[in-house]
């Protein structure tokens, strides 16, 4: 089977990826579009009124929700110009959401030929969505966590941890001065450990307030000695790397948690700013990884266990370990006469 | 015997809903006082209002909660936003706990269709003894929000939408008029520039069903304050937007709502719960779905109606008067049922009180945070200082750290937690001395 994938930045470019690798594993021929490090380096808006857009026999637009419907305004344009019916058009949104949030992406995506779930949770809260529409009948699929790594990986060293930044939470220009305050207080707590600041390219974030590493910068430069030099900011986009090297992962709700979890990593969200729909805290209710991190006297005594409870994963198609066999599955019914 | 029991509300819309709760109840047998909690800006047309129906209370929760008839309820139903909801069932048991009176069951509720932020108002209202839901809707999401977390046990109750049929009607109905209510709300939508396109779709509509008198029914008077924040007044953008052009049949009314929908064949609206109460009077009603289906509108929710409409593609009204109504399978999963009354809150909390020794579900689980558990900044700065006074220090800085991380421009918050972290003892001390303490 051929397969055109096409994504956004951040997340939905990861998962894209991920998904390709996948797909590519069980023999199917995927090109993926759209930025860097992609087969094609078309604009996304051009490579949908291709031929080859037409002719493959399952086309992602794994994007951000509210590029969507222009995106497939596109691609149903050009069909209809060229005389040709396309191909079924598969997108879904590529992290675990709940709630508002799951809402308000997949109003989004009520025109796609095959909406892509993650799990249980998001299927029945898609079909509450629109109990009594003619949506209601439309196919869907559930791929697991499907922006996941593919290898499991070795155990982190011990002694590090890192704190997983997110570019717009908390909200507001002076809500991360406090946090680096507590981060920089339970590092210096914990003189055996390292503490990372690793910020992370989450989607979605129209108001990014200060990186944590500018503020530590200016401190360091006005107030020397004022943060214990084992608090270590990084630079964006080595997520990757900082997951591996560190044992422990703390985070508010940023969705690269999820690759922490893949890896084995022992986990903390922090409950300290409450379940707000903001914060995005209402997914992870259920995982028991919440906890309020002013409470932490020092990394050394973190709580235990820091591992997520089993059917919270289930909810969220943890269970499902590849996302390629029913996606492929999937399309192949939706081409059936 | 009787069961007497104290609703507590601030806002407007809390005040009707609570109103609306006790309005089926006998009163004889259930005699019910209303706690308007003083704001500014609570329509005193309200408060007259609910003078004929209950014994009327203007208390602070502060000095409510002081009140020694306070022990005398059967149970006490409190209507606030997510944190005060937390804080007042925190201070209620403190109070009953230090008096010695055994507590009430305390309940809550949900005042309109939830249009969004579901999950978080649970995780506000966990805690207390029994939760009112509007429908199956709302209780299939409470049911998948807890399920499987050390909170499944919640009580809730499922209320139902029908709050209107038991008014008196007239033994002859009036006529009803060629008339289209549609009920403005502040904030939906909330650009001016969507207020002003929602004006000018109900002007069309206006010219083109000349025959039918549109009213426009805003949510407050120009003079009313309003719990909401707006720049215009809907009188206001309906001169900027349609001045001379101003079709003649469209015009505003103050008019109850009620009255209104008693007297007309049509209603109109984004993503009002008015819809509902328009069902109950008779009165057909229409969503406006020409802003999309949206959370930000709340139009969502009513997808599966069968109502939605893009008013800009209707030809006029009168094709609106007939052909089907509401899908019943959605109305009931919403909670417009027969099959749901307030009657069945008043059974949950017989129920409750039968029971011999209910205790407050616990709120502290490893692995869970509620916003209810003591999480507001002023319920950490209160338990901070309770904590200085005991002389746990760090314990105190953990509350207030948490404080700061919330409202992180607080001085007064930033202020004391640096004086917990001072050192020497002494010069914290002193610090903590000079600091200003936060006594609620």
């Amino acid at each position: 089977m051929r397969l055109l994938l096409i994504s956004s930045p951040g997340q939905p470019r990861f998962a894209a990826q991920a998904l390709a690798a996948r797909l590519r594993a069980v023999g199917a021929e995927v090109v993926v579009a759209g930025g860097a490090c992609s087969d094609l380096t078309l604009d996304p808006e051009i490579l949908l009124t291709t031929d080859l857009a037409r002719r493959v026999q399952g086309l992602g637009l794994l994007v951000e929700a509210r590029r969507l419907p222009a995106l497939l305004q596109t691609y149903r344009q050009a069909c209809r110009l060229a005389g040709e019916p396309g191909a079924p058009v598969f997108s879904g949104p590529s992290e675990p959401l709940s709630g508002d949030r799951l809402t308000a992406d997949l109003l989004h995506r009520l025109d796609v030929d095959l909406l892509c779930l993650h799990g249980p949770a998001e299927q029945d809260e898609w079909a509450e969505l629109v109990r009594g529409t003619p949506h209601a009948d439309k196919p869907v699929v559930q791929l697991g966590v499907w922006n996941r790594p593919v290898a499991m990986g070795r155990a982190g060293q011990p002694h590090t941890a890192v704190f997983l930044e997110q570019a717009g939470i908390p909200t507001g220009p002076s809500g991360k001065e406090p946090l680096l305050r507590l981060l920089a207080r339970l590092a210096d707590a914990s003189p055996a450990w390292t503490l990372l600041i690793q910020p992370t390219p989450d989607t979605g974030s129209d108001n990014p307030t200060e990186p944590m590493a500018d503020l530590a910068e200016q401190i360091r430069l006005h107030r020397p000695g004022r943060l214990p030099a084992n608090l270590i900011p990084l630079e964006p986009g080595r997520q990757d790397a900082a997951l591996r090297a560190a044992s422990v992962c703390l985070t508010i709700s940023s969705s690269w948690v999820f690759q922490a979890l893949a890896l084995g990593r022992r986990c903390l969200l922090m409950g300290d700013y409450g379940i707000r729909t903001e914060t995005n805290l209402p997914l992870f209710f259920g995982s028991g990884l919440i906890h309020r991190l002013s409470e932490v006297a020092s990394l050394d005594r973190l709580p235990q266990p820091l591992r997520p409870e089993q059917p919270w994963l289930r909810s969220l198609g943890w269970p499902i370990d590849d996302p390629a066999p029913p996606l492929l599955h999937a399309l192949g019914q939706l081409s059936l006469p | 015997m009787t069961e007497p029991i104290l609703l507590v509300a601030d806002s407007d819309s809390q005040l009707l809903y609570a109103e609306a709760l006790s309005r089926f109840w006998d009163r004889k047998a259930v005699p019910v006082t209303i706690n308007v909690v003083p704001r500014d800006g609570t329509p005193q047309a309200i408060v007259r209002r609910l003078q004929a129906k209950a014994r009327i209370w203007q208390l602070p929760v502060s000095r409510l909660l002081l009140d020694p008839d306070l022990r005398e309820f059967f149970a006490v139903g409190v209507f606030l936003t997510g944190s005060k909801l937390a804080e007042f069932r925190a201070a209620y048991h403190l109070q009953a706990n230090r008096r010695g009176w055994r507590p009430a069951p305390l309940f809550c509720g949900f005042n309109g269709v939830v249009l969004e932020k579901f999950d978080e108002a649970i995780t506000w209202r966990l805690g207390y003894d029994l939760i009112g839901l509007n429908g199956p809707r709302d209780h299939a999401r409470l049911q998948r929000l807890l399920r499987d977390t050390p909170f499944a046990q919640q009580r809730s109750v499922i209320t139902g939408l029908r709050r209107q049929s038991a008014d008196p009607v007239a033994a002859t109905p009036p006529p009803r008029q060629r008339r289209f209510v549609f009920a403005e709300q502040v904030a939906m939508p909330a650009l001016a520039e969507e207020r002003r396109r929602m004006v000018r779709l109900l002007a069309d509509l206006a010219e083109r069903s000349p025959h039918w008198e549109i009213l426009i029914r805003p949510r407050v008077a120009p003079d009313e304050a309003t719990f909401h924040e707006h720049d215009v007044h809907i009188s206001e953008t309906m001169r900027q937007e349609l001045g001379a052009l101003h079709p003649r049949n469209l015009t505003l009314s103050y008019a109850p709502l009620a009255d209104l929908l008693r007297t007309s064949q049509l209603f109109g609206t984004v993503s009002s719960t008015a819809f509902f109460d328009a069902l109950d009077l008779g009165c057909r009603p229409l969503v406006m779905g020409d802003f999309g289906l949206a959370n930000a509108y709340g139009t969502a929710v009513f997808a599966g109606s069968g109502l939605v409409r893009r008013f800009a593609e209707l030809a006029d009204l009168d094709g609106e008067i007939s052909g089907p109504g509401p899908d019943p399978a959605w109305l009931e999963w919403m909670g417009h049922s027969d099959r749901f009354s307030t009657a069945d809150l008043l059974s949950a909390l017989r129920e409750l009180r039968a029971t011999p020794a209910w205790a407050p579900p616990p709120l502290s689980h490893p692995g869970f945070v509620v916003n209810a558990a003591d999480l507001s900044s002023n319920q950490l700065r209160l338990g901070a200082e309770a904590l200085i006074q005991q002389g746990d220090h760090s314990g105190a800085a953990s509350l207030l750290e948490m404080a700061l991380l919330q409202r992180p421009d607080h001085r007064n918050i930033a202020r004391r937690l640096a004086a917990l972290r001072s050192r020497p003892r002494l010069l914290r001390r002193l610090w903590l001395l000079l600091t200003p303490r936060f006594r609620g």
